[in-house]
């Protein structure tokens, strides 16, 4: 009976998952991008690389929007941080239109104080959002199918925990050199291994999408009024603003108090009423330490004019425990609460988490080439392993490569980078119609090697900040996207490596790459 | 801290991944057997650290975000032992050397491999 019980899970667990698993691997790859979706942007922005954060930032902030924006309702400064190195300003002008917010009104170089003149881009913002919403799908469609994705790996996850007799023996274990049994090790030790995260970020997954799963529900979710209530037709007097010269707030000291009282740097200072002896000055921290509450997990404080504490908002707290369990998960997929540490870790098991789908899709062909050969459904699944999986590397590869590429000032620049993403895509998809098998893999994941690894020399030659003076000034962010390019890029050259050039007694030649591409018989030609 | 955290929980892994019989036998020779007691008390000692490395992530990131670290370190120590094992075989036998708690219940509670001592 126990035995039925185990081959009924590893039926349940084989073809759940391969049905939507290339589907799967695309938003666990694109996903594991989005922990640093702002890192990402920042590297595809190249105008902002000159910026280099310092101590006196929040001042050259103050200083734009003071020559900017004087008659302002309020201002808002965004100072650099653990993930920006730039300053993005806010402000709101009285009986203006209320902008959407959807990020600072003007990114502001943090050293010289000058506008930044962005190329315009979607940034790592497009990787994000294609995780959970793909692109040229209505939204609810999306969110169907990526829901429907998602309640497939929840489904992987359980009856995956299920295949196993003994859990412990198979934690540590990699056999290497032994085909089928080195990918169901692969597969086995990096989904036990970072199980945690799995049903972690499966589970908050499918409650985010909550709202479009439960088709009776008549809360779509987008009627929100996240922005806050509209003012537009009430006319406000604006206040009456002192000459800058006379306007002397102490904001050096109460950053001083405010970060003396959270051991944490400021992220942003609100000040309203700028200009004037009744303004009022508001900080928030960079660190967030309590996630039950949501966006709401950070404390506040806000000073008068001459310096005195006129209010001081802990952390919040959740009303209940219901809504203490939805933003902790909803927290904990999204990480904005991450710091640098935290935010790796989290990347670390999303990579864990990639490697798992890409490998169950693989050992599902390893398992079967012997016996199915040749079959129309193993040769379909064989060709979208290769689009789906070498495919999709090379096309956010491509992606990168034509944030670069493409002229900074062209017109319909942010769709012709998502174009590019998706040509590249269906060109692998094509390709890998054809050549699905040995050829095939080592064509695609040789593309994919190059595109990545050539990323810092690309980087170099189009940024005007060059690689040497990014150590210089600290841009770790740039330098980290770059040697994590390499790295990956590295990684898949092993691939091929592994794949093409090493012959049965382990020697390495380029003469095995030449047979590897050479035309092969029927029965050899796969892997 | 961190560095902390991450030394007891790959300790707290080393635990477990000695109650495997194949890595057993890579420190303590081919015929090495533990009995089910003695995988108990190694269990329970690597469970101990795991638990024990929570604490400097909740020193250094309080109560929430610090459980968070925690679970990810124990993915990052869990995974860079498995790579461990299957190449490097040695230094998870000097890895073991440092687990002192373990090898003196080992030693108190009967050899594992009787045969390895006479020599």
């Amino acid at each position: 009976m126990k035995q039925g019980i185990r081959n009924s899970m590893i039926w349940l667990h084989t073809w759940s998952s391969l049905i939507l698993g290339w589907l799967l691997f695309a938003v666990f790859l694109t996903g594991t991008i989005a922990y640093f979706h702002v890192e990402v942007s920042h590297w595809m922005k190249p105008e902002r690389h000159a910026s280099a954060p310092s101590d006196d930032s929040l001042q050259v902030g103050l200083d734009y929007l003071l020559a900017t924006a004087p008659n302002a309702k309020n201002w808002e400064v965004e100072v650099p941080d653990a993930r920006n190195r730039t300053l993005g300003l806010s402000w709101e002008n009285y009986n203006e239109e209320r902008q959407r917010r959807r990020g600072p009104r003007q990114i502001v170089d943090a050293t010289t104080g000058e506008a930044i003149d962005e190329r315009e881009t979607r940034g790592g913002g497009f990787l994000y959002r294609f995780h959970f919403e793909l692109h040229h799908l209505p939204r609810r469609t999306a969110f169907t199918i990526v829901g429907i994705a998602s309640m497939m790996m929840f489904v992987g996850l359980i009856t995956g925990i299920f295949t196993r007799r003994k859990l412990f023996a198979h934690f540590f274990t990699f056999r290497p050199k032994r085909n089928l049994m080195s990918w169901i090790d692969a597969h086995v030790v990096t989904g036990l291994m970072a199980l945690p995260f799995h049903i972690m970020i499966t589970l908050s997954g499918l409650m985010l999408f909550a709202n479009t799963l439960l088709i009776l529900n008549t809360d779509d979710g987008d009627r929100r009024g996240r922005f806050g209530g509209n003012e537009r037709g009430e006319q406000v007097q604006p206040h009456s603003t002192l000459p800058p010269s006379s306007w002397t707030p102490d904001i050096a000291a109460m950053r001083a108090e405010a970060e003396r009282r959270w051991q944490s740097p400021i992220a942003e200072l609100q000040i309203e009423k700028p200009l004037s002896s009744e303004a009022t000055f508001r900080f928030s921290p960079q660190d967030q330490r309590v996630l039950t509450a949501g966006r709401g997990g950070r404390p506040e404080i806000a000073f008068d004019y001459h310096g005195n504490v006129i209010e001081e908002a802990p952390a919040g707290l959740a009303a209940s425990g219901i809504q203490a369990g939805y933003s902790s998960l909803r927290q904990l997929h999204e990480a904005h609460f991450a710091d640098t540490v935290t935010r790796w870790l989290f990347f670390f098991a999303g990579v864990l988490g990639t490697f798992m789908c890409a490998s169950g899709s693989i050992l599902w062909v390893v398992k079967r080439r012997r016996k199915q050969h040749g079959q129309a459904g193993f040769e379909l699944v064989n060709a979208l392993n290769v689009g789906g999986l070498a495919g999709l590397m090379c096309a956010v590869g491509a992606y990168f490569w034509a944030n670069r590429l493409l002229p900074a000032n062209m017109s319909g620049r942010l769709d012709w980078e998502i174009h590019v993403f998706f040509a590249v895509w269906a060109l692998c998809m094509v390709h890998a119609v054809f050549f699905r098998h040995h050829k095939g893999w080592v064509t695609q994941l040789s593309l994919g090697g190059f595109l990545f690894a050539a990323i810092p020399v690309l980087d170099a030659l189009t940024s005007p900040v060059s690689l040497w003076q990014a150590l210089m000034i600290g841009d770790w962010l740039r330098l980290g996207f770059d040697g994590i390019c390499l790295l990956f890029g590295g990684s898949l050259f092993v691939a091929v490596y592994y794949l093409a050039l090493k012959d049965k007694v382990g020697s390495f030649s380029l003469a095995n790459l030449k047979k590897a591409l050479a035309p092969r018989k029927e029965e050899e030609a796969c892997y | 801290m961190l560095l902390i955290a991450l030394a007891l929980s790959l300790i707290g892994f080393l635990y477990f991944a000695v109650t495997v019989k194949k890595h057993l036998q890579i420190i303590y020779g081919k015929k090495a057997r533990i009995t089910p007691a003695q995988k108990w008390i190694l269990h329970g000692l690597g469970y101990l650290h795991q638990a024990l490395a929570l604490y400097p992530c909740i020193l250094a990131w309080e109560y929430q975000v610090g459980i968070t670290v925690w679970v990810g370190i124990v993915h990052l120590t869990g995974f860079v032992l498995v790579p461990l094992l299957t190449y490097r075989p040695q230094w998870f036998n000097l890895l073991w050397q440092i687990c002192m708690p373990g090898r003196l219940c080992l030693a108190l509670t009967g050899a594992p491999n009787p045969a390895l001592k006479a020599n």
